[in-house]
């Protein structure tokens, strides 16, 4: 099994007027909202989430270059430190977990998502690593750009 | 100057479960949960041509050893008429692929060798130092070798044997048509055009010869048909089993196979795969790369195998040139010598034995009285 990881962040520079642990707050709150993702992410076509305490079951129907790709994560909350943990429950990749986290960095707010994925194609994955590996990363920047968006929009 | 003895095996996956199959044989429990075949194709499509495995088998004759290498062009039959270009440039990466890794000769299996429509003339342009094969003249031998073996087997009289060819005017078809010209009884060739039946052949029969018939109706042309040789490249069968009649043999070349499985229900017919080659040694993991066996190999293939032992490159063969019927005695002759033979009888899914061979005598009696 190939392993790959996948570290994507953007960055939300702030006014010094701005409350920089508000900003953070409204961050991870966005994040945490991951059944709203598919008003606002063209790939992401539909998430469904069972909440228990600290966890949560999520299903996810996304896109990536125009096929489907669906799976099934358990999502661990780490409020204080806003932090979500996933793992894959099932899916169509053999291992797909990471975290999603909002930094307070200075007057920055800083969002990212940590994936660790193996495709799980035998001899391919080797072939196939680095180019799947740049269309995920595109995936997620795309992802936690619209989620930036969506929070300067709110900031406004 | 072609120095190694080290050959190149290229082919592709028959189609999307060939590649579940593929997966399952490493991933446990992926049975239970599979990849979407959306997906799956998607990431095929980014996958750029690989080499899948190393291969070692030893000649018979001399106890040397042959190295070589089965690559895959990443491609499904289906690709081909949504976007040939990219099949081609599959195909031309794996071709580069063989030539950088110092492969003496390449032979283009499956799809790979018609996706130009030059039967791999078009495509092995890529390479300069590297010979490039489609395969023809090792895959017409042992079509012609396991029709001899299989009509001693079951008493069949081949010189008073009706003989049908479906999909003549391919570089096999055309091979077999030739070789069997003045062997058989009738001849019955089949094209997806009467006209090109006609130019293809001109040369070889005469218009008035009455044993040999043209036809695009391949369904009446195995009607009567005591061995079928079916070479068509369909991504999908194109014949059930009541198309035969009793005690017909039918010699599938098809890859994807041209004969329904149904076929194997009826017992008072045989159609097992043909073209193949029982090789000298073994393949590991054949099955995971939808091969037939172990110890069988496509004929294909084994042409690379067996020019890279002998240094006989005058029989690779590209393009549309017809294979003189000597050429196809000669490879068979070499391939013997070097270990290569008729393998067993077998399709999908039964091996034949005796008690087959013995009904489908009884049925050509029956037919005969």
């Amino acid at each position: 099994m190939r392993i790959e990881h996948v570290t994507t962040q953007v960055q939300i520079n702030l006014s010094q007027e701005e409350d920089l642990a508000e900003i953070a707050e409204n961050a991870y709150a966005f994040i945490c909202d991951m059944v709203s993702f598919p008003n606002y992410m063209a790939d992401v076509l539909k998430v469904e989430e069972k909440r228990s305490g600290t966890k949560s079951i999520v299903s996810w129907e996304c896109l990536i270059d125009g096929v489907p790709f669906n799976w099934v994560q358990e999502n661990t909350y780490d409020g204080p430190s806003f932090v979500i943990f996933f793992e894959l429950l099932e899916g169509d990749f053999e291992l797909f977990e990471g975290s999603w986290n909002v930094e307070k960095h200075h007057n920055q707010v800083n969002l990212g998502l940590n994936l660790r994925y193996a495709i799980g194609l035998p001899v391919i994955e080797e072939v196939l690593g680095p180019i799947l590996k740049e269309k995920l990363k595109k995936n997620s920047f795309s992802m936690l750009e619209d989620i930036k968006k969506r929070l300067e929009t709110e900031i406004a | 100057m072609r120095s190694n003895n080290h050959f190149s095996l290229i082919g592709h996956p028959k189609d999307i479960e060939t590649m579940h199959n593929f997966i399952g044989a490493y991933r446990k429990n992926y049975h239970a949960k599979r990849m979407n075949d959306d997906l799956l194709y998607k990431l095929l499509e980014w996958t750029p041509s690989y080499k899948g495995f190393d291969i070692t088998l030893q000649s018979m004759e001399n106890r040397q050893d042959a190295h070589g290498s089965l690559y895959f062009a990443t491609f499904f039959p289906e690709m081909l008429f949504n976007n040939r270009e990219k099949v081609l440039n599959r195909i031309r990466q794996a071709l580069s692929k063989s030539e950088t890794e110092k492969a003496s000769v390449a032979a283009l299996g499956g799809f790979t060798s018609i996706a130009d429509g030059q039967q791999g003339e078009l495509v092995s342009k890529v390479v300069n130092s590297m010979a490039v094969t489609n395969g023809t003249t090792f895959t017409s031998a042992m079509v012609v070798e396991s029709l001899k073996k299989m009509c001693a087997l079951v008493r069949l009289d081949l010189e008073d044997a009706h003989l049908a060819i479906i999909g003549a005017t391919g570089s096999i078809g055309r091979a077999c048509a030739g070789y069997f010209t003045e062997k058989t009884r009738r001849l019955t060739l089949t094209g997806k055009k009467i006209e090109k039946l006609r130019a293809v052949f001109h040369d070889k029969f005469q218009e008035d010869n009455s044993s040999v018939a043209y036809t695009i109706d391949n369904k009446a042309a195995v009607k009567d048909a005591d061995i079928v040789i079916c070479v068509t490249s369909t991504i999908s069968s194109i014949f059930e089993a009541e198309d035969f009649k009793s005690g017909a043999i039918v010699c599938d070349v098809g890859f994807p196979k041209n004969i329904s499985n149904a076929c194997a229900h009826r017992p008072d017919i045989i159609a097992y795969s043909g073209g193949m080659a029982k090789i000298p040694g073994k393949i590991e993991h054949s099955k995971v790369y939808s091969m037939p066996s172990d110890e069988i190999l496509y004929g294909c293939f084994s042409e690379a195998i067996i020019v890279a032992m002998e240094g006989c490159f005058e029989y690779c063969t590209v393009g549309n040139a017809d294979i003189p019927a000597a050429n196809i005695e000669a490879l068979a002759k070499i391939g013997f010598k070097h270990g290569f033979s008729v393998p067993e009888f077998f399709n999908d899914q039964k091996r034949y034995q005796n008690r087959d061979f013995e009904t489908i005598e009884k049925a050509i009696k029956n037919n005969n009285n």
